[in-house]
């Protein structure tokens, strides 16, 4: 059974892709900072930092920027099928299922890059300030 | 705005939801764990800050960095936890389905916006820290 979102539902579709698409970016942008710190941290360590530190961290900074990339790439994707229920008739629950499996991919990549980024902030917490200096 | 009303998705697309929100429950779970990891990280940066004095005030602005990134990840964490119901409840109810959906997209995109204006107010922080970094080693 085909199913037509209205006009107001459209809007907030719109709105959704229009953010996604904003946050997709800012995800890019984040995972090259994190590939360029990380990259930073393993071939130019700070030498007042403890030996062997800031290639750990690096090491996991650059490992956090894969599924920072991933995340973008799937919520960008998600963007554009949320934008298609918006601009398009006929199609909106395929248009609808699409964003829904993307958005998956996307918040599943946000996972894990949250359990990489809580490593490395855990790192931070126990290496860089054991006596709070 | 439309409610739906009558329209159900298919078992396939049922399925579809319940694993975007079995996602968004774990994002929601890392977003509570990272908050809590940024408290204890605020928490050693304001007793370098206490016991340097002046000095520590490098550590004093990533403090207040950290405090702000957690409340942010911890309101993040909850909203996501928020569309994650929206979007279990496609598929365990219904008469309701497109309601729900309407009601999970809504959550999903104010809480993007609310992340698109921590990513500017952290980024400011971020620059603050440094620059305070700078002046501290001149």
């Amino acid at each position: 059974m085909a199913y037509e979102f209205s006009a107001q539902d459209n809007e907030l579709f719109d709105t959704m892709s229009k953010s996604s698409r904003r946050m997709a970016r800012a995800g890019t942008a984040l995972a090259l900072l994190l590939a360029a710190g990380g990259l930073a941290g393993v071939l130019l360590p700070p030498p007042h930092l403890p030996r062997g530190v800031a290639p750990a961290v690096g090491a996991l900074t650059l490992l956090g920027a894969l599924p920072a990339g991933w995340a973008a790439r799937h919520l960008d994707a998600a963007s554009k099928s949320i934008g298609l229920v918006a601009s398009t008739e006929g199609h909106d629950v395929p248009h609808v299922a699409d964003a829904v499996g993307r958005l998956r991919d996307a918040f599943n990549a946000l996972a894990v890059m949250l359990l990489v980024d809580g490593v490395v902030v855990a790192a931070v917490v126990a290496m860089l300030f054991p006596r709070g200096a | 705005m439309s409610d739906g009303k009558g329209y159900e998705f298919s078992a396939e697309h049922d399925a579809l939801f319940a694993a975007l929100g079995g996602a968004l429950g774990r994002a929601s779970l890392g977003l509570a764990a990272l908050a809590l990891l940024f408290v204890a990280l605020s928490a050693e940066a304001w007793h370098s800050l206490w016991f340097n004095g002046p000095v520590g005030a490098f550590f004093g602005v990533l403090a207040l960095a950290g405090v702000v990134l957690a409340m942010v990840l911890g309101h993040t964490a909850w909203s996501l936890s928020r569309a994650r119901r929206s979007v279990l409840a496609v598929g365990q109810t219904t008469g309701h389905d497109v309601g729900h959906v309407l009601d999970a997209m809504r959550t999903l995109r104010d809480t993007l916006r609310r992340l698109e204006a921590a990513a500017v107010a952290v980024t400011a922080l971020v620059v603050i820290a440094y620059l305070a970094h700078h002046g501290r080693h001149g």
